[in-house]
């Protein structure tokens, strides 16, 4: 069975899903700064495919997924994560560089079950990192009820 | 659903897809078999009862021979009656999976209503679009009723949105039996629709994206202080430089298209000048990039009249030409750069081994804001990121010269663009 990050003293896995390769390594490195693990993923096509695995290792703790993207976008990556067996109670984050017209980011948080929509240029790091922690730990409280 | 509704409609769409009489022959013996049962039970009741008025016995026999008679009616009657059931069954019961089997493989959702509007049949994909929280809402279709043929309405379903189209379904005797309606997920159709490609939207996207990557790399920095290697700060301030050479660049791209747009003609600054020496300088100043991306230039110069142009305009064409043979050739290869003299025009031929245009962007490539879909040998799709402006300006620049931009390309055979410029620019 795969690790949870409570099993690894708070560390985490970030599930990044990105098709901008300096924006993925951007979040790689953070990942690697704060000593986290990161799966990057550089389309929808490549996130179909893993999550077509139903027990990824190591497992995700939240998912970072960019909205406009190659293959599935980003708010139907985040449906397929909701009905994983595994993942489907992790933190989703969408992001994206658009501006989007008024009713269609509550489509997009709808569709994909996210619970917060960044837009780019995303808040400084360790605000991000302060806003994972909060909705990781808010799936692992209504995970455990 | 009722089996009921289900063999109507079966029937209904039995009868529009291939009518047929039926067979009232095969019922002829079957007629007269229970004619002549009928008149000899209403000998033998009528026997029954004048036999014991007139002392009459013996009707056992009477009874014995009826009842044969009964006897072989009622099974002829059954074998008869199966012989022309049975197959009816049979054949009513492919059709029902054979129609199941279609309507189950069907990506769309597909309804049938009947005459007053009452759903009677819905595909799986049809139950999976109507299944909201509250669960099988087939009620939403209401908003359809008195939908003319053809028409599409679209329906918002939690977050989805469902296109709805009608048919009636009608018998070859013309009897309307109900309604077949389609529907479609058209949920991201609507929202590609609506986050479109509007020109402040693309201009916003080119514009975060390097700044997403600034910031985030400016805090990695910020975060990390001393704790930061030095692998990791090597490559922190690698990807700023890089992105702020992406973001400075597209800011000339759009102050530059303030100046080309809508203008009418571009303004020029013209002066004698000899291409060749524009080509060279050229070359030498992008010998770098060019050696980047795996390219070998080589340039075979024609003997050139002088002539009449806007260098720093003409050198803009040239650099966005040249950029694209740098983007486009992910695998490099020989970059071949070629000055011509025919008639009263120059030319200069760039001719890049790069993965070259489909036929599907080529009419489109000079277009303003157009971005095609190259894609590599793997049929990875390439960066194309930028305000899709390049060729655009060529075509303005060659254009305001009185010149033109040829260019021939296939998907895998690379591209070769041609700028053809009079040797005097027209006068206006």
């Amino acid at each position: 069975m795969s690790q949870s990050s409570d099993e690894r003293d708070g560390r985490m896995t970030w599930l990044i899903i990105e098709d901008d390769h300096a924006i993925r390594d951007v979040l790689g490195t953070m990942c690697e700064l704060w000593g986290f693990d990161a799966v990057m993923l550089k389309d929808g096509f490549q996130a179909s495919e893993y999550l077509q695995n139903e027990t990824p290792v190591p497992q995700p703790d939240v998912a970072l997924i960019d909205i406009r993207m190659p293959g599935p976008w980003g708010h139907e990556i985040g449906a397929k994560i909701r009905a994983h067996p595994r993942l489907h109670n992790i933190g989703i984050i969408l992001m994206t560089a658009y501006e989007l017209a008024g009713g269609d980011a509550e489509q997009y948080m709808s569709i994909s079950g996210a619970d917060v929509l960044l837009y780019k240029p995303l808040p400084p790091m360790d605000d991000l990192l302060e806003l994972v922690q909060q909705i990781v730990e808010r799936r692992r409280a209504l995970a455990g009820r | 659903m009722d089996l009921i509704a289900r063999l109507r409609c079966l029937w209904a769409g039995r009868q529009a897809q291939r009518p047929r009489p039926i067979r009232y022959r095969i019922f002829l013996p079957y007629i007269y078999l229970t004619g002549v049962t009928l008149a000899l039970v209403g000998c033998f009741a009528i026997l029954r009862l004048l036999a014991p008025a007139a002392g009459m016995r013996g009707e056992g026999g009477l009874v014995i021979i009826f009842a044969l008679a009964l006897a072989l009616q009622v099974g002829g009657s059954l074998v008869i009656s199966l012989r022309v059931i049975w197959p009816l069954l049979n054949r009513l019961e492919e059709d029902h999976a054979r129609l199941t089997a279609i309507l189950g493989s069907i990506a769309d959702g597909v309804v049938l209503r009947d005459p007053q509007g009452r759903v009677i049949l819905a595909n799986p994909a049809a139950v999976h679009l109507l299944t909201t929280r509250r669960g099988f809402r087939p009620e939403v279709l209401e908003t359809t009723n008195g939908q003319a043929q053809g028409e599409v309405q679209r329906l918002e379903l939690e977050g989805r949105t469902v296109a709805v189209s009608t048919g009636q379904v009608i018998t070859t005797e013309g009897a309307f039996v109900g309604e077949v309606l389609v529907l479609r997920d058209v949920t991201r159709e609507t929202l590609v629709e609506r986050t479109k490609d509007s020109f402040l939207d693309h201009i916003g996207h080119e514009l975060r994206t390097p700044l997403t990557v600034i910031k985030g790399y400016a805090d990695i920095m910020r975060l990390g202080g001393d704790r930061l290697r030095p692998a990791v700060r090597e490559r922190a301030i690698s990807a700023i430089l890089e992105q702020t050479t992406t973001l400075a660049r597209m800011i000339d791209d759009i102050i530059d298209m303030t100046s080309l747009r809508n203008n009418g003609r571009l303004a020029l600054r013209t002066q004698l000048l000899d291409l060749n020496a524009l080509v060279d300088d050229l070359l030498a100043d992008w010998a770098e990039r060019i050696a980047a991306v795996r390219l070998t230039p080589t340039f075979e110069r024609a003997a050139l009249p002088q002539i009449e142009a806007d260098p720093r305009r003409l050198r803009q064409a040239m650099e966005a030409l040249l950029h694209n043979a740098c983007r486009f050739s992910p695998d490099g290869g020989p970059l071949r750069v070629r000055t011509e003299h025919r008639g009263d025009e120059v030319a200069v031929h760039i001719s890049d081994p790069g993965v070259g245009i489909s036929a599907e962007d080529l009419p489109h490539i000079f277009d303003r804001f157009f971005r095609g879909k190259p894609v590599n040998g793997a049929g990875e799709a390439l960066d194309v990121r930028g305000v899709g402006q390049g060729l655009y300006a060529v075509k303005t620049i060659v254009e305001a010269h009185g010149g033109r931009v040829t260019v021939e390309s296939a998907p895998g055979q690379g591209s070769t663009f041609s700028v053809w410029l009079p040797l005097a620019v027209p006068e206006d």
